[in-house]
Formats: structure tokens, C-alpha cells, sequence
């Protein structure tokens, strides 16, 4: 039963952590993009 | 029921959980692109799998279990793993994070927003899950049941063939195109836009020159945007949907990103660009002088000049970094001392220290060069500090305010076709003629139409391609290089606009 719980709570944090790290990601693309993100966009020609 | 029939009850059960995991999230997922319609693939990816499951359970037949097996192979497959996996898991991790110079590899399909793409993870975890316990049902199911009859596997095997044969017809027939597509890539917006919009109509003029081709051709505009996503946005959208077969590009920055996107899908990349790095003499080659050309032709002009000493004021740009370090070694052959040298970013908007700093080593001329934001700003101090004996490579030709650098001369392309300006002027009256790249752009796009009327095959034609004469005069190609190398010629601004001084002499 330990060893079930343990299974679920890693794998759920996990799944928790791959969707924050993909939330990051689109943040920062939508604001490369011109979007409604938050992030910070490298521009070519540094401002 | 027997050790076998529990196990295959208990791999039945995780089988049909993970399978109809997979297809709730894809059904949310599709949510997002087809709206109402995908309540169809919703009922169709949930219900059947039950339905087959459960016939299987109530009469063990093997067809129900082939069927079971087909359809969560659909689901994993074309769901969980292409849909899941290749368009939102490893498109967002590796192709717009970890590997995102490689993207070229990975799916090209925009990111979307993030209920969207977390429903693709989650639909790409599921089907992990689903494989494996899918494997293990139908592993120990088969002990359960008869085999599957001999009319059911070659049914299935005619309808792989004829499904087969379908898309390879069909990607056949889209591949034969009546037109040929050209992408032209340059920057619309943001401090090079103007340079930009000249460019595109330096295509456009060279189209419309086009006399008696034996195909037709259509130009695809589009924008680089100012970063690097948004080129690489443009560029997948060009080569991904437009289908274009070869590109004309601007401005070194999106050259760069461009670069592994044409070597990929194996197409010419003329980059009217000056980070000769681009030009790999395969499918990517830049098309304007190379730093070393205008550094010579510049100390040619500054020694004719009597010019003993130089102060350098440049931006902190690639293609602009190019020309000082060639300048710099030609300086040193050519026994001109650099008094001061000041890097600055593009962001600089308060020159005045680094201005006294090169006035104070009293140079004999201020070299000046930036991208036309931080150029302008830079140039209305020079003149507030009275500095009028300015010089440069390309810079005043884009300036937005060229009166600022009234009296400075400078190195650009050569219009060896004076006739070609006119012509520009005169078809394209509200748009500025910006020197630097027209020539080139112009006769990009007619080395491209060259290459695909050839027969030969358009990037092999422009491989073979050792010199040419253009509206730029002499361009030459050493044998294997991706650089087309030409000599500038020296301008000058004069009343608030580019006068040519000395033409490029051909070598």
C-alpha cells in the first residue's frame, strides 16, 4: 500500500513538473510571438 | 477462474483505463482545434474500445480482441504518441527548449495555448501507459481464445495496402505544382523594417522583369519578425505550408535562423547577408560583399584620403562586428592607427561619454556604425558635438535620418545599373531606395529564376554558379564557397541623400 502511494505521488509530481516546465515554455513563446505571455524575448537587435 | 484469466482480467481492466485515458485527453485536446465535431471522436475513441472489450469479455472471441487490438493501436499510435508525443511533448521540451537549434527536426506545428498542449502531454504520458498494458492484455488474452481466422488477416492486410497506396497518391498529386513558389524573408517591422520593405520590392521589381520563362512563379512574402522565434515561426510556415522551393532572405540575425531550416528541406537559401558563416555552398549562400571587401575598399578610400588615424563608435551586431574586425586587419596592413574603439548594444540611447572619449584621441576620422535605431540617436549627438568628419560600411544608406551624416562617405553596394535605381524610383515612387542590399535582392531572385529554368535543378545550377553580372556589377564565387563576393563602391550623403563617388572597379 506505502509502495502504491509512493508510485502515485511521484508520478503525479512528475506530470505536475513537466506541465509547470510546458506553462514556462508557452509563457515565454507567446511573448516572443507579440502574445498576451509574460516572458522574456531575445530581440535581434537587443531592445 | 484460473491464474491466466486473472491476469488477463486485471490487464484488460489497465489496458482500457490507460487506452480511454488517452482518448479523454485527446478529445479535450481536439477540442481546441475542431470545436463541436470532436464530440464524434470522442464518442468514437471511448466507446468502441469498451464496445470490443466487452464482447470480448462475454464471448472471447478473437475478432473482438483483434479489433480491441486495432483500435487502441489507432489511439496509442495516432493519438498518444504522434499527436501526444511528436506534436506537443517533444515539439514544446525539445524543439522550442532544449534542442531548439535543431527544431528543424522537430514538429513544426505552432505552440498553442496551454490547455491545448498540456492535454497533448498528458494524452502522450497515457498512451506510455497504454502500450505496455495494452501489450500484456492481448499477451495473455491469446491463451484464452481461438486464433484469428485467415479471411480477417488478409482483409486487413488489403485494407494497409489500400491505405497505403492512397496517401502516397495523394502526396504525390499535392507535390505536383503548375507554379513555382519563391519565399521571400525579410524584416517588416522593428529597426530594420525599412531596409526591409526596400528589399521586398527589389524582388518584386525583379519579377515583374522576368521575360519569356518557361515556368511561372510566385512570390511568398514574409515577415522575420525581430526575434528569433518569430523567424523561426515564419520559416516553418514558408517552407511547412507554403511549400515555397527556394528563399531570398535579408539581414544576417533571421539568416542564421533560416540556415538549418533550408539545409533540411533541401532547398536554396539566397541570404542577401554579410555573416559569410551562413554560406555553406550547399543550399545556403550569402549574396552582398563580404567584410573583408568593403574593409579593403574602405582604406583604399581613407589612404586616398591622407586619413592617418581612425576612431571606431559600433554597435554590438553580428554583421556589423564583421566589418570591424575586417576593418581592423586591413587598418593594420594599410598603417592606420585606431585612436579609440567603443562597443556599444543596440539599447545605447546617451552616446555623449563615448563621443568625447574618441574626440579626445583627436582622430582623423570617426567611424561610425549601428543599426538605423541606436544610429540615428548616435548621429544627432555627433552633430550636437560638432563632429562632421564621419565615416562608415552601410550604415548612412540606412539610416531613417541620412541629413544627420550630411558630408560622410562610406563603403555600399555598387549600382553598376544606374538605370536600375530609376527604374525602382520611378515604378515604386513612395518607397525609399535603401542602397545596401537592393542590388542584390534584385539579382538573387534572378539567379533562383536562372537556376529553376536551367532544368538542372536549381541548387545544383547555383553550386555551379562561379560568377555573374548583375545590377551590383561582377559578382564571383570561388569554387565550393557559399560567399558571392563583390566589391563596393564608395558614397557619399549629399543633400540628405546616398551620392555615388566611386563606383566598384571590376576585378
Amino acid at each position: 500500500m506505502t509502495r502504491l502511494i509512493a508510485k502515485w505521488t511521484i508520478g503525479s509530481m512528475l506530470i505536475a513538473a513537466l506541465l509547470a516546465g510546458a506553462y514556462r515554455i508557452i509563457q515565454v513563446n507567446q511573448a516572443a510571438m507579440g502574445g498576451s505571455g509574460n516572458g522574456q524575448s531575445a530581440s535581434f537587435y537587443g531592445h | 477462474m484460473n491464474q491466466e484469466a486473472i491476469m488477463t482480467h486485471k490487464y484488460a481492466r489497465l489496458s482500457l483505463a490507460a487506452v480511454l485515458a488517452t482518448s479523454l485527453m485527446t478529445t479535450i485536446h481536439h477540442y481546441y482545434r475542431m470545436g463541436f465535431f470532436t464530440l464524434f471522436l470522442g464518442l468514437a475513441t471511448i466507446g468502441v474500445p469498451l464496445a470490443l472489450l466487452l464482447w470480448f469479455r462475454r464471448t472471447k472471441s478473437p475478432l473482438a480482441l483483434l479489433g480491441y487490438g486495432l483500435v487502441s493501436t489507432w489511439i496509442i499510435v495516432g493519438f498518444g504518441l504522434i499527436d501526444g508525443m511528436w506534436k506537443s511533448t517533444l515539439k514544446i521540451f525539445l524543439g522550442n527548449f532544449l534542442l531548439v537549434q535543431y527544431g528543424q527536426y522537430f514538429s513544426w506545428a505552432p505552440i498553442g495555448s496551454f490547455p491545448f498542449e498540456a492535454t497533448g502531454i498528458l494524452a502522450s504520458i497515457s498512451s506510455l501507459f497504454a502500450v505496455w498494458y495494452t501489450f500484456r492484455f492481448i499477451r495473455a488474452a491469446r491463451s484464452e481464445t481461438r486464433r484469428v481466422p485467415a479471411w480477417a488477416v488478409g482483409a486487413l492486410v488489403l485494407a494497409a495496402i489500400s491505405a497505403g497506396g492512397y496517401l502516397v497518391a495523394k502526396r504525390r498529386s499535392e507535390a505536383a505544382v503548375d507554379v513555382i513558389k519563391i519565399g521571400v524573408i525579410v524584416p517588416k517591422q522593428g529597426p530594420a523594417a525599412l531596409l526591409g520593405s526596400s528589399f521586398l520590392k527589389a524582388v518584386e521589381l525583379a519579377k515583374q522583369d522576368l521575360k519569356g520563362t518557361k515556368n511561372r512563379y510566385e512570390l511568398v512574402i514574409a515577415d522575420t519578425g525581430t526575434n528569433a522565434v518569430q523567424t523561426r515561426r515564419a520559416i516553418q510556415k514558408l517552407i511547412g505550408v507554403d511549400k515555397v522551393q527556394a528563399i531570398v532572405g535579408g539581414i544576417s540575425l533571421p539568416g542564421q535562423v533560416i540556415k538549418p531550416y533550408a539545409s533540411y528541406a533541401e532547398i536554396p537559401h539566397l541570404c542577401v547577408c554579410s555573416v559569410t558563416s551562413i554560406g555553406d555552398g550547399v543550399y545556403n549562400f550569402t549574396n552582398i560583399p563580404a567584410p573583408e571587401d568593403e574593409a579593403m575598399r574602405w582604406v583604399e578610400e581613407a589612404q586616398r584620403r591622407g586619413i592617418k588615424s581612425v576612431a571606431l563608435l559600433t554597435e554590438d551586431y553580428p554583421s556589423i562586428d564583421g566589418h570591424v574586425n575586417a576593418l581592423k586587419g586591413e587598418l593594420t596592413k594599410g598603417g592606420i592607427r585606431i585612436t579609440s574603439a567603443n562597443r556599444f548594444p543596440g539599447s545605447a540611447t546617451d552616446f555623449r561619454s563615448m563621443i568625447a572619449d574618441a574626440s579626445a584621441s583627436a582622430p582623423d576620422v570617426y567611424f561610425v556604425e549601428a543599426m538605423p535605431r541606436a544610429l540615428d540617436i548616435l548621429g544627432q549627438q555627433l552633430k550636437d558635438a560638432g563632429i562632421r568628419n564621419i565615416a562608415s560600411v552601410v550604415a548612412p544608406s540606412v539610416s531613417g535620418k541620412p541629413e544627420l551624416f550630411e558630408g560622410a562617405w562610406y563603403t555600399d553596394s555598387n549600382l553598376a545599373d544606374a538605370g536600375f535605381k530609376a527604374r525602382f524610383e520611378e515604378r515604386y515612387p513612395g518607397t525609399r531606395f535603401a542602397t545596401h542590399m537592393m542590388p542584390y535582392a534584385y539579382d538573387s531572385l534572378k539567379l533562383l529564376v536562372d537556376g529553376f529554368e536551367s532544368g538542372a535543378g536549381v541548387a545544383q545550377y547555383i553550386r555551379g554558379k562561379a560568377a555573374y553580372d548583375g545590377t551590383a556589377g561582377r559578382v564571383t564565387r570561388e569554387p565550393g564557397s557559399g560567399t558571392f563576393r563583390s566589391r563596393p563602391a564608395v558614397w557619399t550623403i549629399k543633400n540628405g541623400k546616398p551620392e555615388l563617388l566611386t563606383q566598384g572597379e571590376k576585378p
